[in-house]
């Protein structure tokens, strides 16, 4: 599109749009970017209408259908589960991102460096990213087992406990071990993004920083950080999107239980949906952990100071 | 400009290969469509067969023994996991996902009869020639409003079980006859040193924890719901609620650890450090299954109630109503397949027999229990006697198409008094109102 001045009659300079010449690559290029938005309108928008839609029906395969307002969202708000899952599920939200980013930046800086055997230990590091999350659920149900579980066994071998811990059977005890499940699944890419951009940095600063007589700990804060500030906030950002609609490790290892201690949100879109077979106050509540969500990381990124993100914009 | 690029060693242009590849990809949909297409008697049948995951392999066996015998016959089989089979069922089922068989259960048929995913099998096979062979529980299990629904895979109880050994260690040289006995014999064995001497196979999301529960109840001698579907377990003097209190002191006392999967709980009863538990009959098979640590050491107890009953229950092949709109030559191979896995369609009931001899599963029908393979098999792990007194004393427990979506809040509830969150009676009282809700939503 050109964009013109003219001088008009009344001799004032105004802006004219030239008709746009024929565009045969802007046309070519909407051409080619066609397939994938019909894929992803199909497989995203669509469905995401679709929700929508059924929220504000009543929509089970025991029922008539017909248009019911709010009464879903009215309905999944009031139950007592809702605040007590978004509870759990903040709480599990935070210990995880907080375990994973930290833990991602400790073993990125010990993999920057060299030592013998690095070159082994760096794709073992990934291989927990290959376990689906059901899978890895069971595995670490089994480790946690109380009678037979390999966390019991070493502990005791190691003279911690006296006796086995009950695990899984304990509140407290339950959601530590979720999380610590779920931290090893969320490892691997955390440290992988942060290990990237440790591996950019230039050895030039840090010999620069060095003359002037930084410290270990400066040499981190002033001349590590700034350049891995940006990977730190998007790993926290995804462990963040990860923990609000974790789903099938927690639910492999422990069901939700004991009673609640474990009952994050999304099972209850799943259980209402499928279980109790109300899809339409599944929809309201899959609608309202999609909103949450938006609303939880507008609230990160205008948390974070300006230019946090300046590496990616 | 017209583009003319030519594509690497394929002497085509861009347009050309956007065209083909479009025709492919058309191609390719049509001929997913066409292979769900109604077929016509003669034509070569492909039927999509739900299960839950439970010994793939024997289930492969006997599908490709089937397809073997059945040329034109094709069967996909699909295995979902036991926790959350009804789930993807329903998703399966609701968004017409291709299935024509699939595994059901009595405690879902209600809910899948009212929603129209499956259909009698009366119209697609003889059933009237096996009515009298199945055994009482489990053709109630599969029949809604006096329409039969499928063949039984198996039909089962569920039993209290123990390990006699290890109890004699701890000094407990009888077996409990009331849930009185259970208690103090726990209570004892645990002053000597075992931490928790029963273990209870419960999670808020597996169905088999609703099951046994209610067994449980059963025994001391009522189920949850009376004959109109009122709930009846409220009342502090009911079977249920009773039972409830009982499992959740146990829990609070750490007389009892709980389990949450059936084959965590064979396992965790094969380290010896529980004697009682309550499961499934074949669970039984399994914890003395050879390659077990304790193998041979677990016996079946009469249900320690003052009834002494427990739940009978099935689980049966069902024809799916979209393998009936797929036109009469695949309900009849479903009707087929169905006969063959469940039934006795030269005489013999090969499948069921074949599941009882190798991994203890009860049968449903009649003549297996005079089969000397099956009862030598059942032999090597089970008191036989015992087990028949036991069957003779099972019952199905009440369903209505609303059942299956209170079993869920029932289980949570439960969860929730097991763990001290709340009392049994809130408990009790939170999953009776939402009985009665369900009720009247439904009815």
């Amino acid at each position: 599109m050109t964009v013109s001045l003219k001088r008009s009659g009344d001799g004032l300079t105004r802006l004219e749009r030239a008709r746009p010449a024929p565009n045969y690559e802007a046309r070519w290029g909407w051409s080619l970017l066609l397939p994938a938005l019909v894929v992803i309108g199909a497989l995203s928008v669509v469905p995401l209408a679709r929700a929508i839609y059924s929220s504000f029906r009543q929509t089970s395969p025991l029922l008539p259908p017909k248009f019911i307002g709010f009464d879903n969202y009215r309905a999944v708000m009031e139950s007592g589960a809702f605040m007590t899952a978004w509870r759990v599920t903040l709480q599990f939200t935070t210990i995880t991102v907080v375990l994973t980013t930290v833990m991602a930046m400790i073993s990125a800086s010990a993999l920057n460096s060299s030592f013998r055997g690095s070159s082994v230990v760096k794709p073992l590091v990934l291989l927990p990213w290959a376990v689906p999350g059901v899978i890895a659920g069971v595995i670490w149900r089994w480790m946690f087992n109380n009678n037979y579980g390999a966390i019991n066994t070493i502990l005791h071998a190691l003279g911690v406990i006296d006796a086995y811990v009950y695990w899984l059977s304990k509140p407290g005890l339950a959601m530590l071990a979720a999380c610590i499940a779920q931290t090893w699944s969320l490892l691997p890419l955390s440290i992988i993004l942060i290990l990237a951009a440790l591996q950019n940095i230039p050895e030039e600063q840090y010999e620069a920083a060095r003359l002037d007589g930084a410290n270990s700990f400066q040499l981190y804060r002033y001349v590590t950080f700034p350049h891995i500030r940006t990977s730190v906030v998007i790993v926290a950002l995804y462990n963040s999107l990860m923990g609000l609609t974790a789903y099938d490790i927690v639910y492999t290892m422990t069901a939700g239980g004991p009673g609640t201690a474990t009952s994050v949100i999304s099972y209850f879109t799943w259980s209402i949906s499928f279980t109790n077979l109300n899809i339409g106050q599944g929809a309201a509540l899959a609608t309202i952990i999609a909103l949450v969500s938006i609303v939880f990381i507008i609230g990160i990124l205008r948390l974070l100071p300006k230019g946090a993100l300046s590496d990616v914009d | 400009m017209v583009t003319k690029t030519r594509l690497g060693a394929w002497d085509i242009s861009r347009r050309e290969f956007l065209r083909y590849s479009g025709l492919v990809g058309a191609g390719g949909l049509a001929a997913l469509y066409v292979g769900r297409s109604p077929a016509f008697a003669g034509d070569a049948v492909d039927l999509d067969f739900a299960v839950w995951t439970y010994a793939v392999d024997e289930v492969e066996a006997n599908v490709k023994a089937w397809q073997d015998a059945n040329a034109g016959m094709s069967v996909k089989l699909q295995d979902y996991p036991w926790d959350t089979y009804k789930a993807t069922m329903v998703q399966r089922l609701a968004t017409s996902t291709p299935t024509d068989v699939l595994y059901n259960n009595g405690s879902w048929l209600a809910e899948f009869v009212a929603a129209g995913w499956v259909v009698p099998v009366s119209k697609y096979l003889d059933f009237e020639k096996y009515r009298d062979k199945i055994i009482p529980y489990a053709l109630s299990g599969l029949t809604f409003n006096n329409e039969p629904y499928g063949l039984p895979y198996y039909a089962d109880i569920a039993s209290f079980i123990w390990n006699p050994t290890v109890a004699k260690q701890y000094g407990v040289d009888r077996a409990p006859t009331s849930w009185d006995e259970v208690m103090e014999m726990s209570l004892s064995m645990q002053k000597k040193g075992l931490r928790s001497p029963i273990l209870w196979e419960f999670s808020q999301v597996n169905p088999s924890s609703l099951d046994e529960f209610i067994a449980m109840s059963m025994s001391r001698g009522d189920e949850v719901f009376d004959a109109d579907m009122n709930p009846i377990f409220e009342d502090p003097n009911s079977p249920a609620f009773q039972q409830a209190q009982f499992m959740a002191d146990t829990i609070k006392q750490e007389l009892a650890a709980t389990s949450p999967a059936e084959n965590d709980a064979v396992r965790s009863m094969n380290s010896g450090q529980h004697v009682f538990t309550c499961m499934y009959n074949y669970n039984l098979a399994a914890m003395n299954n050879k390659g077990q640590p304790l193998a041979g050491q677990f016996e079946l107890l009469k249900m320690p109630g003052s009834k002494g009953a427990t739940l009978g229950y099935v689980r049966f092949y069902s024809i799916t109503s979209m393998a009936a709109a797929r036109g009469d030559a695949v309900a009849a191979a479903a009707g087929k397949f169905v006969e063959a896995m469940g039934g006795a369609p030269d005489g013999t009931f090969n499948v069921p027999k074949k599941w009882a001899i190798n991994r203890g599963l009860g049968f449903g029908v009649r003549p297996l229990f005079d089969d000397p393979d099956v009862v030598q098999a059942f032999s090597s792990w089970v008191n036989v006697p015992m087990l028949k007194e036991q069957q003779e004393l099972a019952q199905t427990k009440r369903e209505a198409k609303w059942t299956g979506i209170w079993g869920d809040t029932m289980l949570r509830e439960l969860s929730k008094a097991f763990a001290g969150e709340v009392s049994v009676a809130e408990a009790m009282k939170a999953s009776a109102d939402k009985a009665r809700e369900l009720k009247q939503q439904y009815q």
